[in-house]
């Protein structure tokens, strides 16, 4: 069925046709969730919260931007909401610095522990990735999952949270040069794996 | 790991992680199988109690003012009801029940209760005879009605009525303007053809009635007569009594007067302004019984 019919009998309250659309567009509500939230019980939770909200606000869809774009909106803002709330700490900080007797040493976070979960996504690029951003502080990940997920302007995203677009394009640099360090890290350290073999063989 | 390509140091280079980046950014997740069930059940869950929620917050909390008229056109349409449980209104259903079971006693008992010729004319009475004795019924209520009137309590329960007929009968004095409203309603239905079968048994108590009434009518006429009389009486010594006391204060500032003068022309008498002080407070005593008189005369006037 054509999408702009099942917009139009989901605002008359047509469960159906909604249970439609949403077959179309929740892996991608999803998604955006998995990658705001960062892990899969969360991005369930929020996905689910999204796709309620959209059901509750279709009447005031208008169709200025497609049901995607919509839907992925208020996905976004769901996420958003929610990190708000929490406003957990990350465990591990991009400047966290580990106290021992001997002084403080800089975290080395290792890329091998993934969660089972991340091991079903397929794409091993996006599991890196994915996975290097969870161990970021949640103001640094949203600042890069708004600018390379969603594709906001620096002065967007400083509207949207709050900030000034100095601390923006900081943290968005200091975000990009975290995963440029953890990357070359984890290319030494496979590299030096890979040399330590060789010499045991 | 994906291979990337190094800067000088080592390091990735920025195109590299913008492409790393982008690809993250486009892959899309597999979302977990009972995702959808799960969305689904919530939503029919949060779809459902939505409608009564939205009734209830507009009747009890939007527009609490709706639910104040709604009771008070509820009460407004309860007032008739309870009218007519205990005011005995002859438009309600509930006194045609009692006159019809005034029928049923009547055709059973009439005979031992009143004189035979009227039962027979109620019991044998034609529909086609019902307009005669409609306008008997008519005239008697009327001099009923004069006699309800005049009199100033309720009129007692006659004695020769039946048991029906003494409790329906306390209904239809005890207030006047209803009763008049209702005579006329029951006038105006009794000379219609579906209450035609009460008419007889109407009529007869209504006969019944005004006899026993005009009698005590009579009695309570006398006595009322005299208690006017001696109103009168009252009226007419007061008013006497009022006569004299200005007469008395008419003398009583003819005496002042003099006095006057005479202080004015013997300023060294000494006793003249203990007098004219005497006199002064008896003027203001009959000033004050005058005044007290002249209550009491008004009270008379309006109790005649």
């Amino acid at each position: 069925m054509d999408e702009t019919v099942l917009i139009q009998k989901s605002q008359q309250g047509d469960m159906d046709a909604f249970e439609q659309l949403l077959l179309r567009y929740e892996k991608k509500v999803y998604t955006i969730a998995y990658k705001y939230m960062g892990n899969p019980e969360d991005a369930s939770d929020a996905a689910q919260e999204a796709m309620i909200k959209a059901y509750q606000s279709i009447g005031s869809f208008r169709g200025e931007a497609s049901f995607g774009t919509w839907i992925g909106r208020i996905t976004a803002n769901k996420c958003l909401d929610e990190l708000r709330k929490r406003k957990r700490i990350q465990v591990t900080s991009l400047d966290a610095e580990v106290e021992l007797e001997e002084g403080s040493v800089q975290k080395e976070i290792a890329a091998e522990d993934a969660t089972p979960e991340e091991h079903t996504i397929q794409q091993e690029t996006v599991q890196y990735v994915q996975h290097m951003l969870n161990q970021m502080r949640e103001e640094y990940r949203i600042v890069l999952v708004l600018r390379e997920l969603e594709g906001h302007s620096y002065e967007e995203i400083a509207s949207m949270l709050s900030c000034s677009l100095g601390t923006v394009k900081s943290r968005i640099s200091r975000a990009r040069n975290y995963l440029k360090e953890q990357i070359t890290a984890d290319h030494k350290r496979e590299g030096s794996r890979n040399s330590a073999g060789g010499k045991e063989r | 790991m994906p291979e990337e390509k190094k800067d000088k140091n080592g390091q990735i280079g920025e195109e590299d992680l913008d492409a790393l980046l982008a690809r993250w950014a486009e892959a899309e997740i597999e979302p977990p199988a009972d995702l959808h069930a799960q969305t689904m059940a919530r939503l029919r869950v949060e779809a459902q109690p939505k409608k009564p929620n939205k009734v209830v917050s507009i009747f009890l909390k939007k527009k609490k003012w709706m639910s104040v008229a709604a009771a008070a056109v509820l009460v407004l349409c309860c007032i008739p009801v309870v009218q007519a449980q205990f005011g005995g209104n002859m438009a309600n259903p509930v006194y045609d029940m009692a006159a019809s079971q005034q029928a049923e006693s009547v055709d059973s008992e009439a005979a031992a209760q009143t004189t035979e010729n009227v039962t027979t004319t109620a019991k044998q009475t034609p529909v086609a005879e019902a307009d005669t004795q409609n306008i008997d019924q008519n005239e008697a209520r009327k001099t009923e009605r004069k006699a309800v009137n005049d009199t100033v309590a309720p009129a007692d329960t006659p004695d020769t009525a039946s048991s029906n007929a003494a409790i329906t009968v306390p209904d239809v004095s005890s207030d006047q303007s209803g009763n008049r409203s209702g005579s006329a309603d029951f006038s105006e239905k009794s000379q219609e053809p579906a209450v035609e079968s009460q008419a007889p048994a109407i009529a007869m108590f209504s006969l019944e009635h005004s006899e026993d009434s005009a009698a005590q009518n009579d009695v309570k006429i006398r006595s009322i007569t005299e208690d006017l009389d001696d109103l009168q009486a009252k009226a007419q010594s007061y008013q006497q009594a009022l006569e004299e006391l200005q007469q008395q204060l008419q003398d009583a500032e003819k005496k002042l007067k003099e006095y006057d003068e005479k202080l004015q022309a013997e300023p060294d008498n000494t006793e003249l302004p203990d007098q004219i002080k005497e006199l002064q407070d008896t003027i203001d005593t009959l000033k004050k019984e005058i005044k007290e008189l002249q209550a009491l005369v008004a009270e008379t006037s309006t109790q005649q």
